[in-house]
């Protein structure tokens, strides 16, 4: 794993967790999909008894890098931070919780 | 001096004063032959860019309505005939991002990659033959389609969009 790679990698969980990535569910139950830049693809697949997998494919759909979390232990965290953004998981705990809900360091932006 | 009683002497000036006339015509001539040119020049570019912009229209329009067929083939469980759909969609979302790379903008070239994804998704979860789905296999797999459709629509829109402000520009 190359120190870009590391880079994308940071990329892709700060685009995760700041909502600048969106991420949407595939026909595959366990695997998740978002874009960068409108030129390329990156889908992150959980697996039961191996690390996560991300891909990154271009637009022709060639596969152009694959990471496992062997390579980076964080890539095994993508998959959980990307499901809560597919989801609205933090939008919908607000809105089930309502207006009298505590305020939460998450909600203070600095 | 001049002297006005001379013919040849009011001839020369007559003559030097049409020709300094018609040098400032011809060089009024030429920039208004410039103009006219850059004039013409604009115009087909116009003309150059609707023609593009509908020519991303109706390829947009076509690979949406591959992707209503892939729906009706998915109910009725036409397993070949959404693979070979499927195949289509992805060649041409494909072939919009490379042809028109700068016809759309950003989120909604997005929206055709996800499209392009998300039928690919679709691709790998088929039953193999002679197995049939399960009611929740096929309600993924029709919910998936109707977000490449979604996604394959959005784009459709901006390109719309995009055509009718270049028809309307002056």
């Amino acid at each position: 794993m190359t120190n870009k790679d590391k880079l994308l990698v940071d990329f892709i969980i700060e685009g995760t967790k700041n909502g600048t990535l969106r991420w949407e569910p595939t026909a595959s139950e366990d695997e998740l999909l978002a874009t960068l830049r409108g030129s390329h693809a990156i889908t992150i697949r959980r697996f039961q008894d191996f690390p996560d997998r991300l891909k990154l494919r271009n637009s022709n759909g060639q596969e152009v890098l694959e990471l496992d979390g062997n390579d980076d232990q964080r890539i095994n965290t993508i998959y959980r931070l990307a499901q809560r953004n597919a989801f609205d998981v933090d939008k919908t705990i607000d809105e089930i919780l309502g207006p009298d809900r505590p305020i939460t360091d998450d909600d203070i932006p600095f | 001096m001049i002297n006005w009683h001379d013919p040849m002497s009011v001839w020369t000036v007559l003559g030097t004063v049409a020709s300094v006339l018609g040098v400032g015509v011809s060089i009024w001539l030429i920039f208004i032959a410039k103009g006219a040119r850059k004039a013409a020049e604009d115009a087909e570019d116009t003309v150059q860019t609707y023609t593009r912009k509908r020519g991303l229209v109706e390829e947009l329009e076509a690979v949406n309505h591959k992707a209503d067929q892939l729906g009706a083939f998915i109910q009725h469980e036409q397993w070949f005939a959404v693979q070979m759909r499927i195949q289509e969609i992805q060649s041409v979302c494909s072939q919009i991002l490379s042809r028109w790379a700068d016809g759309l903008p950003e989120d909604r070239r997005s929206d055709l990659l996800r499209a392009a994804e998300l039928a690919r998704s679709i691709a790998k979860r088929l039953p193999t033959s002679g197995t049939r789905p399960t009611d929740t296999e096929r309600g993924k797999l029709i919910e998936v389609q109707l977000r490449v459709n979604g996604h394959i629509s959005s784009a459709l829109g901006e390109a719309r969009k995009i055509e009718e402000r270049t028809r309307t520009q002056p």
